[in-house]
């Protein structure tokens, strides 16, 4: 290229391209040493054969044009008086071609992919015919603000002219004083600005047509999104890459309108509960193939081209699965004429919670203690003087009296990496994308982290006319490890963080040789390193090959058959070891074993399971325009099997150091295998007239192995319709200078689910090891009845209507979406209950397709494309209502009134929390002796000051269940009410990315270690603003000493059936409102000149900080991050993360 | 052309592997056995059974309902984060009328179907087989019979399968609750019936006629004390249709039954007592764990490697605790322990001990015992093997149990109490201040009583620990209960003579002479007691004080009544330097610290509640009194 630059020699090239090759590669196998990629320009593997016979130089760049897809850009000036040709070259490469021809002229050349440049040999010459030529550049960007890489800026009138490099800047120099530039991108509409004096000159392309011409990937198959008629959802990896995050749930967070999601454990490797309009887990179909949610979610965000989500009948094409959407997921292929793109991810960070409860302090505890004992009315040995010891926090001789902080203890700044490395391209006749990435996420504790490889390989050959195979292979290594605490060990953190008491040290004497014997070992957090527990580790080892072949007849048909293998390794290896634990004795400072302290439970145990997913398709695609009528059709079949074996084996290991096992070890073995197989037949009709009047008409037969054979097949139909009012003259000539795009659309739809029945359920026999006795010594395994089979029930129908508009204002700088939904779910199982079989028969009336509910709600998005001189900006919100209702039950009846009111589920909200309602808290025993409601089922002899008064709601003078109301939203769940908000702004090479998310409508209830001192049941610690900001009395020791106000009741241990606590009531509930940054980013994007050659190189550095702030109303109650489910808060919170990376291209 | 030719290959192919075979979706179940596999197998048939004797009904086992043995008197129930206790049974206003509800008609179900479906199928079985199979699972039937008409009454009384037809109207399926009398008169001759069918000699884990027998005796004596006493009420609790309630006049043709069944175990000669061991603490404590030459065993849930427990797992007591979580999930009450005698015969109410109020009166009567075992010296053998008390040991390990010391203060003339939340801490004299067994007052995992559980804990090593876990069986039946049966029975006929033969073998087992009790010393109250501390933890002092009719009195929910409350004795050291009291051990009885509410046993629980589903399904079935 850079046919102005004086320095160039085109003699140089080749070993300046060649130099730069191995740059690029030296670059690449610097961060994967076994990654080895061939990446070749169009230019060098495009052989010609052609013959030229005294023919003017013109004639022969056009036989070049016009037998390659090269263009050859000069100055009519530098090739008029050259020489006549004469050559023959059979399968040359061009720049051998070049070099003959212009061999007796004083030309260069310059090859940039497909684009070539005949420059004068010397410099000098020009500049000397050019004298009065000045230089200009700028860049080029749409009107989304994204930079316009390739596009061409041509001065007027002349073939003169550069490509956009990869962020769209170019500089032309020597260039007339009156020149005017032209610049075009395929696609868009050219710009013509003429450069005056100008010496900067930033052009925004807009797009040609109306809308972006962008094709969104549908249900078997791809779509231009002004003819989509469905409610389909679409993602970009460019809006995906801004995100870090090491789940793809978890990047999507606040990105699709329609989509809600809540991250309730935010572990290394977790991820985020997705949901499409709150209507359940959806399908994930990974490039055409189904795949799990993990599959989806551990997919490495760099290989994602795109992502859409079916919202509405358009999911019907899944059938009997997509009952709740599905997510498509195309991953990243390159495209004929890429060149050869190297690209680098990488970013480290370092992890820290958003928020957890802070434990008391030993003074806090104590003292919570001592009031408890007061409370109760109990002895307590604590006395003032040791309280005043606890409150000094010092240790002295006769004891250690300092407080031990264990949130800060355990807790600790973790690290995390990720890079990745890839190479993309096509050609003619190959096209592919390889990539291999690495993610290692430490968790916040000691011992814990989560990793990730995964590799990718995506490969199309043009193998004949019309005739394609390809590829795409993907692998992934997941490891989640952690120390080999009991129960699930994470978990098992959090209750030690709350569960240990403040006045108990972890080591004896601080000595980290000798582990304390604290008052339950279990959870002393000494013994949570893998250096004494020893280690738990989970391996997901995924292999997943797709293999298709589509032959296109060339008359608009085309044919494809896909296989797909995918082998699943699970493997979670647990070796847990044995440890003592001792006491210090101060005066002889001698450590003694305590005799059943420690862990005397050794234990070794492997599961395995291996999944084997099989699938296979073939499918024929029909698409034809006849005049202004187009057509597509698709129409397939498919079939799948799952094959699911699991082997589990416990040992007792004999000691710490050697895992493998041996059989006299053994004490437990399972065995599990179980099947699934699918198959259906799909078709698709699409038509639409001149773009205007779309409808489509699709529908799935499908088969299952869950239902008998008469009940095993199922037909899904849906159909949507779309007008584009915006084509029609009426609208244009009204509207059309304000509105330049419009389209209503509906759509109607079946899906069906497999819930409410049990595989095999169709089958009377007896279950296979059910309990089991030991009859004279042997063990004889035990059989038992499956009960009645179950052949009348078969798969919930759910059925999807949708309504929206798209459109877009003032030159597509506005567009918008909104649609209304509602997914009928009719047919869920539920028994004839007026049928009343006798409780003695023995078996229970087996459940019919009887009740139905309802998803409803309404989504929208607003997006804005601005340009404020340099400074160009992105503003995107989106919010999603989606409630369920319960339409009908079969025949309800009730015994009365209040029945009715409390039992009834007929066309209700179903998304609620039923409870008490708190009045207020007793300020004084006088009220609660001349209370005549009797709250505690005890005449209120329980009844402290400062305890709950329950609301009486039926005025019958008890509390009982007759009392409750609705008091919330629905807990747990996905937030009824979501919104996302997404901006980014670039400015010169600056680009700034702030992604916020927000929901309410949603409940949190809390509950144990948030409600009860001193963990409930579990004689722990409480999270200080719970012992500390309660009632009491003045003088813990004097009950006659006047009580204290504070908000919580008065501290009482192991009273966890008190009134106060054993019923949900709404002192301790909280409808969480929540509006959070949950992605801010920072990045400058820097062209790489130092080559010289070839720019379009580019190195991007970012920062990038997760949620960075929180506007919440659980912060301040419960210290508590807003989106947990755990109603102790003892779970692993969203992290606040602060990466800083970098994105380089070549 | 080649091209298509080349795809037309690739496509052959890839319907070849698609293949379009029928079958594709029919798949065969890896874990579900056909009904044409099972009633000709023997194997499979007793696989069936190994099932049905696994899910015996039960309210208290060491493998299932372990929580209940603390919500009556025997113990209470400690906070601990792995044991399957719940410490809110601590705290029980009053016994919810459901609380022991049971209308198993699920299992009645599959036993009749198996009961039918070895009548059909079976073909290629001996005749004889068949019967001894159709014995069996009648004694399972009879089995779950007993426990619903013991718990609720009388019930319907099933033998067949009912087969609904889809109609629209099942209620010719509809059978009323048969009478109490005919529930007990049907467990009655069914196991006359099968009792010479069901084969099993010798089987201590399967049934044969001797479980047969004892179950009819156990039977028998429910029927026969449940009719005599309630009939003794002021207002006997009745149904008009005789679904509750049996007349006066039946009691002696039941505690006949009940004699002669048992009569028939003892003069089998096939059971003895467990007598092996010289130790008659630790030979009681055998007769229960030990599974070798234990003629005492009539029919236990065993277990071995491939079928374990977690009660020890859960029970140990903490200073031999092998696991690094759980111990000590029940405390044996003060209650159960002074319920054993003294060998002398005198009521074992302890002797020397303080109210624990912390001042001089409350210190009045102490006794100050050289050693802490000693105020349990002389006291019914039974004591030991079924409580771990302070001073004992387990496993070769010291329980330690102490709560704290007394220390002298010449200023207020008394003891001060220093107790410690910190196990195997020391007080300022380098002596132990609280032993690593506790007691503490609040703690988890610790004994909140003062008192451990012996009784069906492992001894073996680690069988504590979950890994290894414990094979320790459960018994249904054994011979001291059969005595016990037949003595009761005895006594209640007037065949006092009888009567004490049984009662007295069963007492001498335990350390008290020959004859300890004579023709004035035996009545009811002897034997209720004799039932309490020889059954203790076996799942019978419910049932036992609900027959007896004296449930509501004794847990009357009153917080002045004793045997309302649960007590717990906490024992310390006396720190009195050069005073005789000086290191000499002594008791407080107070009321268990975790222990809330008194026990409150209403006349509505003597019959449990039936479902109000139950009674809409079926509206024949009438509700039990007082619901």
């Amino acid at each position: 290229m850079k046919k102005n630059d004086p320095k160039q020699r085109h003699r140089k090239r080749p070993v300046l391209r060649k130099m730069l090759k191995i740059m690029k590669l030296t670059t690449l196998l610097f961060f994967i040493a076994l990654f080895h990629v061939s990446a070749k320009s169009y230019s060098q593997e495009t052989r010609l054969s052609m013959k030229f016979e005294n023919e003017t130089l013109e004639n022969v760049f056009s036989k070049i044009e016009a037998n390659s897809e090269f263009s050859i850009f000069y100055k009519n000036d530098l090739i008029k008086n050259s020489k006549q040709v004469t050559g023959e070259f059979k399968d040359a490469l061009i720049n051998s071609i070049l070099d003959e021809v212009l061999k007796s002229e004083n030309l260069a050349y310059s090859i940039k992919d497909k684009l070539i440049m005949i420059v004068p040999m010397n410099i000098d010459e020009l500049n000397i015919t050019n004298q009065q030529q000045k230089s200009v550049s700028g860049k080029v960007i749409d009107q989304t603000g994204a930079s316009v890489p390739g596009a061409s800026v041509v001065i007027k009138g002349t073939t003169t002219g550069v490509i956009t490099d990869n962020i769209g800047n170019y500089s032309l120099t020597n260039i007339p004083e009156n020149a005017i530039l032209q610049f075009s991108f395929v696609g868009m509409k050219m710009q013509e600005l003429s450069v005056g004096s100008k010496t900067t000159l930033n052009v925004t392309l807009v797009d040609d047509a109306i809308g972006l011409e962008e094709v969104v990937a549908i249900g078997y198959g791809t779509q231009a999104k002004k003819t989509l008629t469905g409610a389909i959802g679409n993602v970009s990896s460019k809006a995906l890459t801004t995100s870090i995050a090491s789940t793809i749930s978890s990047a999507l967070i606040g990105k699709i309108g329609g989509v809600t999601t809540r991250l309730a454990d935010g572990r290394p490797g977790g991820s985020t509960s997705l949901q499409i309009r709150n209507m359940g887990t959806p399908l994930y179909v990974i490039d055409g193939i189904p795949g799990t949610e993990s599959d989806f979610n551990n997919i490495d965000i760099n290989d994602i081209d795109n992502i859409s989500v079916l919202k509405d009948a358009s999911a019907a094409i899944y059938g009997l699965r997509a009952a709740n959407g599905v997510v498509l997921v195309t991953t990243k292929l390159g495209k004929v004429n890429d060149k050869t793109k190297i690209t680098v991810n990488a970013y480290y960070g370092l992890q820290g919670f958003t928020r957890y409860p802070q434990p008391a302090n030993a003074y806090q505890y104590m003292l919570g203690l001592a009031e408890s004992a007061q409370n109760q009315g109990t002895a307590t040995t604590i006395t003032q003087a040791e309280l005043d010891k606890w409150k000094d926090g010092k240790k002295l001789p006769e004891g250690d009296y300092r407080s031990m902080d264990y949130l800060d203890y355990m807790i600790k700044p973790a690290p995390q990496t990720y890079i990745n490395a890839g190479a993309t391209g096509g050609n003619e006749k190959f096209k592919y994308h390889f990539s291999i990435g690495n993610l290692d996420q430490k968790a916040t504790i000691e011992s814990y982290y989560f990793k990730r490889s995964t590799i990718q390989a995506n490969l199309e050959a043009r193998l004949a006319k019309g005739l394609k195979i390809g590829t795409q292979i993907s692998g992934r290594v997941e490891e989640r490890h952690q120390a080999g605490v009991p129960g699930d060990d994470y978990n098992a953190v959090f209750n030690v963080i709350m569960r240990m008491w403040p006045t108990e040290r972890p080591y004896a004497n601080d000595n980290p040789n000798y582990i304390n014997n604290t008052h339950s070992i279990n959870i002393n957090p000494a013994t949570y390193k893998e250096s004494v527990t020893g280690w738990n580790t989970v391996t997901n080892r995924v292999m997943k090959s797709n293999i298709y072949a589509e032959y296109d007849f060339g008359f608009g048909l085309k044919a494809k058959g896909t296989y797909s293998y995918q082998y699943l390794g699970w493997t979670d290896d647990d070796f847990e070891w044995t440890y003592d634990a001792y006491t210090y004795n101060s005066s002889d400072d001698s450590y003694n074993k305590v005799v059943g302290g420690g862990n005397k439970n050794p234990i070794r145990r492997t599961g395995r399971r291996n999944i084997l997913d099989k699938f296979s398709q073939f499918q024929l695609n029909y698409n034809k325009n006849f005049g202004k009528h187009s057509i597509s059709a698709v129409t397939a079949y498919e079939r799948s099997n799952n094959d699911n074996t699991y082997l589990y084996v416990h040992a007792i290991p004999q000691n710490n150091y050697i895992p493998t096992m041996l059989f006299a070890e053994q004490d437990v073995l399972t065995d599990q295998w179980t099947q699934q197989a699918r198959a259906s037949y799909i078709g698709r009709f699409n038509y639409n007239f001149d773009g205007k009047y779309l409808v489509e008409f699709l529908g799935r037969y499908d088969g299952s192995y869950m239902y008998s054979a008469d009940k095993r097949w199922g037909f899904f139909p849906g159909v949507s319709i779309g007008w584009r009012i915006s084509d029609e003259p009426f609208f244009k000539a009204l509207l059309g200078e304000t509105i330049s795009d419009f389209k209503l659309r509906g759509s109607y739809g079946q899906t069906g689910s497999e819930i409410g029945v049990n595989a095999f359920g169709y089958l009377s026999g007896f279950n296979w090891a059910s309990g089991n006795s030991v009859f004279n010594g042997n063990l004889t395994t035990g059989i038992s009845p499956t009960g009645l089979p179950v052949t009348n029930l078969s798969w919930v129908t759910n059925i999807s209507s949708n309504i929206g508009i798209d459109f877009s204002l003032f030159n597509n700088k506005l567009s918008g979406q909104l649609d209304l939904f509602k997914r009928k779910v009719t047919g869920i199982p539920a028994a004839k209950y007026d049928v009343l079989l006798p409780s003695e028969v023995g078996y229970t009336l087996p459940n019919e397709n009887l009740n139905s509910t309802a998803n409803l709600g309404v989504e929208g998005l607003l997006s804005y494309n601005g340009i404020l001189g340099s400074l160009r900006y992105t503003i995107g919100i989106n919010a999603t209502l989606a409630r369920t209702k319960s339409l009908e039950t079969y025949k309800p009846r009730f015994g009365n009134s209040y029945d009715e009111y409390r039992s009834s589920t007929e066309s209700r909200w179903s998304d609620l929390t039923w409870g008490y309602h708190i009045v207020g808290q007793f300020q004084n025993q006088e009220e609660i002796d001349n209370y005549n409601v009797n709250i505690d089922g005890s005449a209120n002899r329980t009844l402290l000051p400062g305890d709950l008064i329950y609301e009486d709601v039926n005025g019958d003078k008890i509390i009982n269940s007759l009392d409750q109301k609705p008091i919330g939203y629905s807990t747990g769940t996905n937030p009824n009410l979501s919104f996302g908000l997404n901006s980014s702004f670039e400015f010169k090479g600056f680009n700034l990315v702030m992604d916020f998310s927000g929901a309410t409508m949603q409940t949190f209830i809390a509950n144990n270690e948030l409600k009860m001192p001193f963990s409930g049941t579990n004689d722990g610690n409480s999270p200080d603003w719970l012992l500390e900001d309660r009632w009491h009395h003045a003088d813990p020791f004097d009950a006659a000493s006047p009580w204290i106000a504070g908000k919580y009741p008065a501290t009482r241990k192991n009273l966890t059936n008190h009134s106060n606590f054993n019923k949900t009531n709404d002192f301790y509930l909280t409808n969480i409102q929540y509006f959070r940054m949950k992605n801010f980013e920072l990045g400058y994007t820097y062209a790489l000149r130092f080559v010289k050659i070839e720019n379009g190189s580019t190195l991007r550095i970012f920062t990038n900080i997760s949620n960075l702030l929180s506007i919440d109303n659980v912060g301040k109650k419960f210290h508590i991050d807003p989106e947990i489910v755990n109603t102790g808060g003892l779970v692993y919170p969203q992290t606040r993360v602060i990466n800083i990376g970098f994105v380089l291209t070549l | 052309m080649r091209n298509i030719f080349k795809f037309s290959i690739f496509f052959v192919f890839l319907v070849c592997f698609l293949g379009c075979s029928k079958d594709f979706l029919e798949l065969q179940p890896k874990n579900i056995l056909l009904e044409s596999q099972v009633w000709n197998d023997e194997v499979m048939i007793t696989d069936l059974l190994a099932n049905y004797y696994d899910n015996l009904p039960v309210h208290s086992q060491i493998n299932n309902g372990e929580r209940y043995f603390a919500e009556l008197d025997e113990a209470v129930a400690v906070n601990s984060l792995e044991s399957n206790m719940d410490i809110n049974d601590n705290n029980i206003i009053s016994y919810p009328y459901n609380r022991w509800t049971l209308w198993n008609y699920d299992m009645i179900r599959n036993i009749n179907l198996a009961l039918e479906g070895l009548d059909q199928y079976s073909t290629k079985l001996t005749p004889d087989k068949v019967n001894q199979f159709k014995a069996e699972f009648r004694f399972l039937r009879v089995y779950n019979y007993f426990e619903m008409v013991k718990r609720m009454g009388g019930v319907p009384i099933i033998t067949n399968q009912l087969i609904y037809d889809y109609s629209g109207d099942p209620s010719y399926l509809a059978k009323p609750r048969n009478k109490e009398t005919e529930v007990y008169d049907f467990i009655s001759n069914e196991c006359d019936e099968i009792k010479d069918l069901i084969g099993n000699n010798g089987s201590q884990t399967r049934a044969n006629k001797y479980t047969v027998l004892a179950l009819k005796s156990r039977a028998m004596l429910y029927a026969a004390s449940s009719c005599k006493y309630n009939n003794q009420m002021p207002v006997p609790i009745t149904l008009p249709g005789g679904e509750v309630g049996i007349a006066a006049s039946m009691a002696n043709e039941y505690y006949t039954k009940a004699l002669s069944a048992a009569n028939e175990i003892i003069t089998s000669g096939n059971y003895a007592l467990y007598n092996s061991n010289p130790n008659l603490g630790e030979n009681f404590y055998d007769a229960i764990v030990k599974k070798g030459n234990n003629k005492e065993v009539i029919m236990a849930m065993d277990f071995n490697v491939g079928k374990k427990h977690n009660f020890s797992y859960h029970q140990i007591c903490r200073t031999m605790r092998e696991d690094n979580l759980s111990s000590s999930g029940i405390s044996p009450s003060l209650n159960l322990v002074e319920s054993y005698e003294y060998l002398d015969g005198t009521n074992g109410k302890l002797k020397g001990v303080g109210t624990g109020s912390n001042t001089a009166p409350g210190q009045s009567n102490w006794i100050y015992y050289d050693r802490p075992e000693d105020i349990f010296a002389n006291k019914d053998a039974r004591l030991y093997g079924t409580v771990i008390y302070p001073g004992t040991s387990f496993k070769g390990v010291a329980a330690q149990i102490q709560s704290g010391v007394y220390v002298w203060n010449e200023t207020s003339n008394k003891y001060d109490r220093v107790e410690s939340s910190v196990l195997g801490s020391l007080y300022s004299d380098g002596k132990t201040l609280t032993g690593l067994g506790g007691p503490l007052r609040t703690a988890s995992e610790v004994s909140n009583t003062g008192f451990y559980l012996r009784k069906y804990v492992d001894p073996q090593t680690m069988s504590s620990a979950r890994g290894v876990a414990s094979q320790v069986w459960w018994i249904r039946f054994r011979y001291a209960e059969v005595l016990l049966n037949a003595a009761e029975a005895a006594l209640e006929l007037g065949l006092t003579s009888d009567a004490l033969v049984f009662v007295n073998a069963v007492r001498e087992r335990a350390g008290f002479g020959a004859n300890s009790l004579n023709a004035t010393t035996l009545n009811l109250a002897k034997l209720q007691n004799e039932r309490r501390v020889e059954l203790a933890f076996e799942d019978h002092r419910l049932w036992d004080v609900m027959r007896w009719r004296i449930a509501h009195i004794i847990w009357n929910g009153s917080t002045s009544n004793p045997d309302a409350n649960l007590y717990s004795l906490y024992c310390y050291r006396v720190i009195r330097p050069g005073h005789p009291t000086d290191g000499k051990y002594v008791f407080d009885k107070f009321v268990a610290p975790n222990f809330k509410s008194p026990r409150f046993f209403q006349l509505g629980n003597y019959h449990s509640e039936i479902d109000q589903k139950v009674l809409d399904n079926n509206k024949l079935i009438v509700k039990n009194p007082f619901h």
